[in-house]
């Protein structure tokens, strides 16, 4: 059985919007077949997250949140995953959407046996709207940004290698820009920023021909 | 291109955003626009991805400009 494990920690306005917009990943996966392992809001800390890793191995790891170069956080900001636990990732394609983790975590993980790693090696920005805080899919603003970073896992559960995946969100990227960048909605302008910045920094570490067999 | 003359460009194309957006940034958390834009001029680290970002932007628009032709 293919396992897919998430984490969605939910404790600010921004990872609260990647709790929602994950959602449409765990879905996909169900379609799929897959099991899924969460560990959602305060529960992604870091003795649930390692403790899940070790005894459910899964195939496609999905971190939302906060992170740095070194470090993947959870739930109020725990460190949940550094260069320390990487091994952990063993065996796994594993994404990460939130900023910078790529930089020395990805490498650690590829280093330590993991098939591929993709993330932002900058920051990771979304803008959204204030009146859509309790409802962040009707978020125009948001919903170009965050589908685009979507279209990683929704690739890779449909059997894309990391290469591809990749490819994917960098299309996305493009078909939105070009619709957005003729655009008189102010509300755009916010969103064409943070698709840019962020095309630029997403990346991978390993094996790009990697794929959930 | 002078620093001065960077900055009001970077504090313009903010100013562009409409003021009920903010933009979340990993760690450093939510700005609204004119938060953002409190932060280039005090040339915080938030306020130096911010500029990052829009000089980035304005880097790739002759890009953009051709995908749209």
């Amino acid at each position: 059985m293919t396992r897919l494990f998430i984490t969605r920690p939910q404790h600010d306005k921004g990872t609260h919007y990647l709790y929602v917009w994950s959602e449409k990943v765990i879905c996909s996966a169900e379609n799929h077949g897959w099991t899924i392992d969460k560990s959602d809001g305060a529960k992604a800390t870091r003795n649930e997250v390692q403790s899940k890793l070790k005894k459910k191995p899964a195939n496609f790891v999905f971190f939302n949140g906060h992170g740095n170069e070194s470090e993947m956080c959870g739930h109020n900001q725990e460190t949940i995953l550094d260069e320390s636990s990487s091994y952990l990732l063993k065996d796994t394609i594993t994404f990460t959407r939130a900023c910078n983790c790529i930089t020395k975590l990805g490498k650690s993980a590829v280093d330590n046996g993991c098939k591929s790693f993709i993330g932002y090696a900058g920051k990771f920005w979304f803008p959204r709207i204030h009146k859509f805080e309790l409802t962040p899919l009707k978020d125009m603003a948001a919903k170009p940004v965050l589908e685009v970073s979507n279209q990683i896992p929704l690739s890779i559960i449909k059997n894309c290698t990391v290469s591809e995946a990749v490819d994917s969100a960098r299309a996305l990227t493009i078909k939105y820009i070009s619709k957005l960048i003729l655009s008189r909605e102010p509300y755009d302008r916010a969103a064409l920023k943070a698709l840019s910045q962020n095309d630029d920094s997403l990346t991978y570490e390993g094996n790009g021909n990697a794929k959930i067999e | 291109m002078d620093e001065k003359y960077l900055k009001k460009l970077v504090i313009t194309r903010l100013n562009a955003v409409p003021p009920d957006v903010s933009f979340s940034i990993g760690k450093y958390g939510d700005y609204t626009r004119n938060q953002l834009i409190e932060e280039v001029e005090k040339e915080s680290e938030v306020g130096k991805a911010a500029t990052e970002m829009e000089l980035n932007f304005l880097r790739k628009l002759p890009k953009f400009a051709k995908m749209v032709e």
